[in-house]
């Protein structure tokens, strides 16, 4: 199948061979970064498996928590003070700051990592991501959804940015953030049904809203999937449409 | 401290060996300055987890951490915006090529993100089924039968388009009579 004739052409039609790549790499500095990030980033170490006690204290201070939480994320209207939200442990600092490395000169988003916040909870396949949320120097913010979702900085006031994880060619869940004058979002489907995600409002020095939403497995396949999002203002302007690829054809 | 040392020397092997893999892999999906962030980033992944990195099996594992790192970083709509780029970038030599390579990668950047990714990893990255479905994370049997359907989607495209140019080519013909 590897030598089907059209793999042989496109082969051929390769925009980048891997010795221009070899050369690029120098051009853009990437032995001297890639050496860098030993230094830079803390070394891993080899953890010691936690004995079994820990795992069932673990477990239970995550249900109390849940207990605790969860009533709390239920009552909350309107905007969440961010100076009051719990602190990032060190490790969820240390992710933060990482955001920071790597950047040209000048483009850094300069994330603020020691005033990461945990702003919410999102409960996907059986498990929990958690968002955390970081202001940045120069305005804006950092969030990411962890431990697995992605995330990214918005420090260019745009009013929607999305991101999503596919699978097979289809969103199965989707994130993203809003920011003022966006009011609401909407999740729109190849069947022209739509879904507006709840939005977690985030108080100044974040100043902006935070939704995800978990595709049905029945709103995963060719016939019927997500195909955009949407942000409009309060008087119901469209301010921003995300879209999505489409499905393969046939 | 042997471990220490073992991991960097681990890591440092793996840099060698894999770089201009990766970055070739990135470079061919988006553009120069987003594809070093995107080595930048997998391999930053890689030194974070370099214990769990089998080294006999790395590119795979590396091409799967720079996917996610660019499903991460690129929205879908930038994404799209690249491959255009990247098709109208591609090299002059590319072009005149006798095989008609700016016909392919127009058809190719015609299709769905899936078949494209589909294509490029045997064709560009020139992985085997299983290496292929190690990056998309599924099986290899599943990997087959997405690249069957994508190379048959590739030519049906290829075909409709030579359709349309010969069409196209009908009316100078006709004239010039």
């Amino acid at each position: 199948m590897l030598n089907a004739p059209e793999l042989v052409e496109l082969r051929r039609a390769n925009p980048v061979a891997l010795d221009d790549a070899r050369r690029a790499a120098d051009e853009l500095g990437l032995p001297a970064r890639l050496g860098a990030l030993r230094t830079e980033v803390a070394k891993p170490e080899r953890r010691a498996r936690p004995p079994r006690l820990v795992w069932v204290l673990a477990a239970a201070f995550l249900l109390v928590a849940v207990v605790v939480a969860t009533p709390a994320w239920g009552l909350v209207r309107g905007v969440l003070p961010f100076w009051d939200q719990p602190r990032a442990p060190q490790s969820i600092r240390i992710t933060f700051s990482e955001l920071n490395i790597g950047f040209p000169p000048g483009m850094s988003p300069h994330a603020v990592s020691g005033e990461t916040r945990e702003v919410g909870r999102f409960d996907f396949g059986g498990s929990t991501r958690t968002l955390w949320v970081a202001p940045a120097r120069n305005g804006g913010f950092c969030s990411l959804w962890l431990p697995e979702g992605g995330g990214g900085c918005s420090t260019s006031g745009k009013p929607l940015s999305t991101g999503a994880l596919l699978r097979e060619d289809f969103p199965e869940w989707i994130n993203g953030d809003a920011v003022v004058p966006s009011a609401t979002v909407v999740i729109r489907f190849s069947d022209g049904s739509t879904v507006e995600p709840r939005i977690i409002w985030v108080s100044a020095p974040v100043g902006a809203g935070f939704f995800a939403y978990d595709v049905p497995a029945a709103r995963q396949t060719s016939r019927l999937h997500v195909t955009a999002v949407d942000a409009y203002d309060r008087d119901g302007r469209l301010l921003a449409h995300q879209t999505f690829t489409d499905g393969p054809a046939g | 401290m042997a471990d220490a040392v073992d991991r960097e020397d681990r890591f440092r092997r793996m840099c060698d060996a894999h770089t201009a893999a990766v970055l070739a892999y990135a470079l061919r999906r988006t553009s120069r300055e987003d594809a070093a962030d995107v080595v930048a980033e997998t391999f930053l992944v890689a030194w974070r987890r370099v214990d769990d990195v089998d080294e006999h099996g790395a590119l795979p594992w590396l091409y799967a951490v720079a996917r996610r790192v660019l499903l991460s970083q690129q929205r879908a709509t930038r994404r799209q915006q690249a491959i255009a780029e990247r098709v109208a970038a591609a090299s002059p030599e590319a072009r005149e090529t006798p095989l008609g390579s700016p016909r392919l990668l127009e058809a190719l950047a015609a299709l769905s993100e899936g078949d494209r990714e589909v294509l490029m990893l045997a064709a560009w990255e020139e992985l085997s089924s299983s290496e292929a479905a190690q990056v998309l994370g599924c099986s290899a049997t599943a990997y087959r039968i997405r690249l069957h359907r994508a190379r048959r989607r590739l030519r049906e495209r290829l075909d409709s388009r030579a359709h349309a140019l010969s069409s196209s080519a009908r009316p100078e013909e006709s004239a010039s009579c």
